[in-house]
């Protein structure tokens, strides 16, 4: 058996499984090493990894190499860094807001904007096409499946809706009239409930399958390790 | 065995030759006088002193006061004759007078009495001392009351400074008097008064407190008190808790004299006014007093039970689920794959890989951790294999950290890759930000020197198709977000993890998506279409059998958590 670079990466990669597999014994030294060993190395990746990946191509490299138009361009993001490193001493802490503001601005403008255009729109232009009756009669014996499956879907996303609406009446005379919706709302809501329940319960289940699948994975590797290791004596 | 004689006062038990009773040294026997006159002699002669209702001392000593003032009676109607009578005469008057009804054993008596000095007995030495307590009582009366006799004792202390303008020459002693008394004052006294603020502190206090008789600066110091506490009970003050720690405080420091609290209020204001409870009253009083018997209620220890066996029972099933897949990873014979029912977005995905044309430009988005990398491998390397013989042009691009390292682990697995194919477009730190980016072909009119491919990758490149690998639903749904508006129409496919799929399954009924696979069943599935030779029956063997026992762990786990809490309901 020859000692190779790579046999050692194996052997190392055999160890920190099995010290973090021994978390099953309880919280012991090896776990807790292995832990403070991922987390380290993490973060000394992400530094590198961003320098590497976005500071050298996109700001460093451009401004070396580019023009003086073209660096003037790139002066306002490097300008934006400076001003939230200077963010970090106290007496410059509102030098931050600009460049945090400019971001969060940003952010909100992508994320409304997808939720918008790329969920929601799309999401009820789906509802109202499955009551299409093409659809309905487009595959042969399956129309009532199909209508059955438009009727489920409207409910299950108006329930959804119901449950996580919002609004109260403005005019009210008591407290408990002020906390209890409208009924319709409130039976909608509880039909919602349903669906949600169901939804949480896929998730956990797929949450289930892909950390079976992760430990699968990890044994077949501590088994093949062994396999190797046996046959090679 | 003596016997003992009970004490008629008390009844306390004594010994047989006690005349006092030692507890309450009352006399225990008949007068000893009684004894000593003979009552052979006595013979019914109407001595008055000793009939039978004056048998006891006090009797005896109320008849000789009676006789006393008769006597002085006597002596004042006498003293209008005879101005100036000695006591000696006064007792031969008496003897001369009493002369003639006296019995003989009674003038015997009185001759001795007078013959010889120690001839008195008990009794009679008990009467003097009780004639001579008796003017003293007399001289008592003087002081009227307590107060003026306080007066009277602080004045001789006081009146240091009072005193008469003719004393003043001898003003300069008293000072270097008084300044040897502050010198010689402790020093802990002097913290005291400072930390109570009694730093004027009155010549007289000080007087006081240094004088000889404690009785004496006790006595003064509890009628200062009671003048000042009079004071205070005249305001009617509502005392905080604080203001009553102080106050004890106080009473604590002052080590020379101690204040005893006198109740000077007068009777109708000592009686509290009668109260009046309502219903709403006592409804309150009661949940009061309910809350503070719960609150003081001696509550059950939350005790981790069972601590030891959860922690074995954990390890059993966790030993017992890794036995179980290792047999059914390594243990039998190759399983061949067995593909179950085909979903529709699987059907979507299977039907978009079949109609790939060959040479296609292909974007990869490598979006997952390290952690689900092998799920992920297992689902996407019959598909990659499939790509890469069909010779698509392969556009790699990272927007998890670890897509670097995890699409090289991935591309290196692939026989027959041909590296000069694939271009790699590098890493995007936020996926919305680089898929709006990219949708929006910013960096079209961009024309800086240095700048990555990513940059102007979808201008210049018009992949396609686009193929989303993903761990999470919140990563794909950022790109499918941002891509499906600003890139509709580039076909999407995403092959991601179990965990997220159930949330991404309405991106494919809204046409957004055009196929989606996930989890070890659509790889199964996936290597029977596309037959590319991924041997994954072992593991979905092995997953069937974990399946099983995490099952049978979870309906364990919520009967044992269901017992648990039935019987900490019935403790409680």
């Amino acid at each position: 058996m020859t000692f190779t670079y790579e046999l050692l990466w194996i052997i190392l990669s055999f160890l920190l499984t099995v010290m973090v597999l021994s978390y099953l014994l309880g919280d012991n030294i090896f776990f807790r090493v292995a832990a403070h060993l991922f987390i380290g190395l993490t973060a000394g990746y992400v530094v590198l990894l961003i320098a590497n990946q976005i500071l050298w191509p996109y700001l460093i490299n451009p401004l070396i190499n580019g023009t003086w138009p073209e660096a003037l361009w790139l002066a306002i993001p490097v300008v934006l860094i400076l001003m939230l490193l200077l963010s970090q001493i106290r007496r410059f802490t509102w030098i931050g807001s600009l460049p945090l503001a400019y971001l969060a601005g940003l952010a909100a403008a992508i994320a409304v904007g997808g939720a918008v255009f790329g969920t929601l729109l799309p999401q009820s232009r789906a509802i109202v096409d499955s009551f299409d009756p093409a659809r309905w009669y487009a595959v042969p014996n399956q129309t009532w499946l199909r209508i059955l499956d438009a009727v489920v879907m409207l409910v299950g996303t108006v329930g959804t809706l119901s449950f996580f609406h919002f609004g109260r009446k403005q005019k009210t005379t008591s407290e408990e009239e002020y906390e209890k919706q409208p009924s319709i709302i409130e039976g909608l809501s509880k039909v919602g409930q349903v669906f949600i329940g169901i939804t949480l319960g896929a998730v956990f289940s797929g949450v289930f399958s892909s950390s079976l699948l992760a430990l699968i994975d990890r044994i077949l590797f501590i088994g093949q390790f062994l396999t190797n290791l046996f046959r090679s004596f | 065995m003596t016997e003992k004689i009970t004490c008629p006062e008390c009844g306390a038990e004594n010994l047989e030759d006690a005349e006092f009773c030692i507890v309450c040294h009352a006399q225990l026997r008949e007068d000893s006088t009684l004894a000593f006159v003979d009552p052979q002699q006595s013979d019914q002669d109407g001595f008055d002193l000793l009939n039978g209702e004056e048998d006891d001392l006090p009797g005896l000593l109320h008849a000789l006061k009676q006789e006393d003032e008769a006597e002085t009676a006597e002596d004042k109607s006498q003293e209008n004759e005879l101005p100036s009578i000695t006591p000696e005469d006064e007792f031969g008057k008496e003897d001369i007078q009493e002369d003639e009804g006296i019995p003989g054993w009674l003038d015997r008596v009185r001759q001795r009495a007078t013959e010889e000095e120690d001839s008195t007995g008990e009794i009679t030495q008990k009467i003097s001392a009780a004639k001579e307590s008796l003017k003293g009582d007399k001289r008592s009366t003087q002081h009227e009351n307590f107060e003026t006799w306080i007066q009277k004792l602080r004045g001789p202390i006081g009146g240091g400074f009072d005193r008469d303008p003719e004393a003043g020459d001898s003003s300069d002693e008293l000072e270097e008097e008084q300044e040897e008394v502050q010198e010689k004052e402790s020093e802990w006294l002097q913290k005291i008064r400072k930390a109570e603020g009694k730093q004027n502190v009155t010549e007289d206090q000080r007087i006081l407190d240094h004088g000889e008789n404690g009785l004496l600066n006790w006595l003064v110091a509890l009628e200062d008190g009671e003048e000042d506490r009079s004071g205070e009970q005249g305001e009617f003050d509502i005392k905080t808790e604080e203001d009553q720690e102080s106050d004890e405080v106080k009473i604590d420091e002052s080590a020379a004299t101690q204040e005893i609290p006198v109740d000077e209020r007068p009777l109708s204001v000592r009686i509290p006014p009668k109260l009046s409870v309502t219903d709403e009253d006592r409804s309150q009083a009661d949940q009061l007093s309910s809350m503070i018997l719960d609150e003081n209620a001696p509550r059950p220890v939350r005790v981790i039970k069972r601590r030891s066996k959860l922690g074995a029972a954990r390890f059993f099933f966790a030993v017992l689920l890794i036995l179980s897949m290792s047999l059914s990873l390594f243990i039998g014979e190759a399983v061949v794959n067995q593909s179950g029912p085909i979903q529709p977005h699987t059907d979507g995905f299977l039907s978009w890989i079949k109609d790939l044309e060959e040479g296609a430009g292909i974007l990869l988005i490598f979006d997952y951790q390290p952690a689900y990398s092998s799920e992920i491998n297992l689902i996407a390397s019959p598909i990659l294999i499939d790509l890469v013989s069909r010779e698509s042009d392969l556009n790699l691009l990272s927007s998890s950290m670890s897509g670097p390292i995890l699409q090289r682990q991935l591309i290196g697995d692939i026989p027959g890759l041909d590296t000069d194919s694939i271009t790699d477009l590098g890493y995007f730190p936020i996926g919305a930000y680089g898929a709006f980016g990219l949708g929006m072909g910013i960096s079209a009119d961009w024309q800086i020197v240095g700048l990555p491919e990513s940059a102007r990758a979808f201008p210049d490149g018009g992949f396609d198709s686009i193929l989303i690998l993903s761990d999470t639903y919140g990563g794909a749904r950022a790109w499918i977000e941002q891509l499906t508006v600003l890139m509709p129409d580039t076909p999407i496919n995403l092959v991601v993890t179990a965990q997220a799929m159930p949330m991404l399954v309405p991106y494919f009924d809204s046409g957004q998506i055009i196929g989606m696979v996930s989890g070890l069943n659509d790889g199964v599935i996936l290597e029977t279409e596309l037959s590319t030779g991924v041997m994954i029956g072992m593991r979905r063997r092995a997953y069937q059998g974990g399946l099983v026992i995490l099952a049978a762990v979870m309906v364990i786990g919520a009967i044992n958590a269901g017992n648990q809490n039935g019987e900490e309901g019935g403790a409680a």
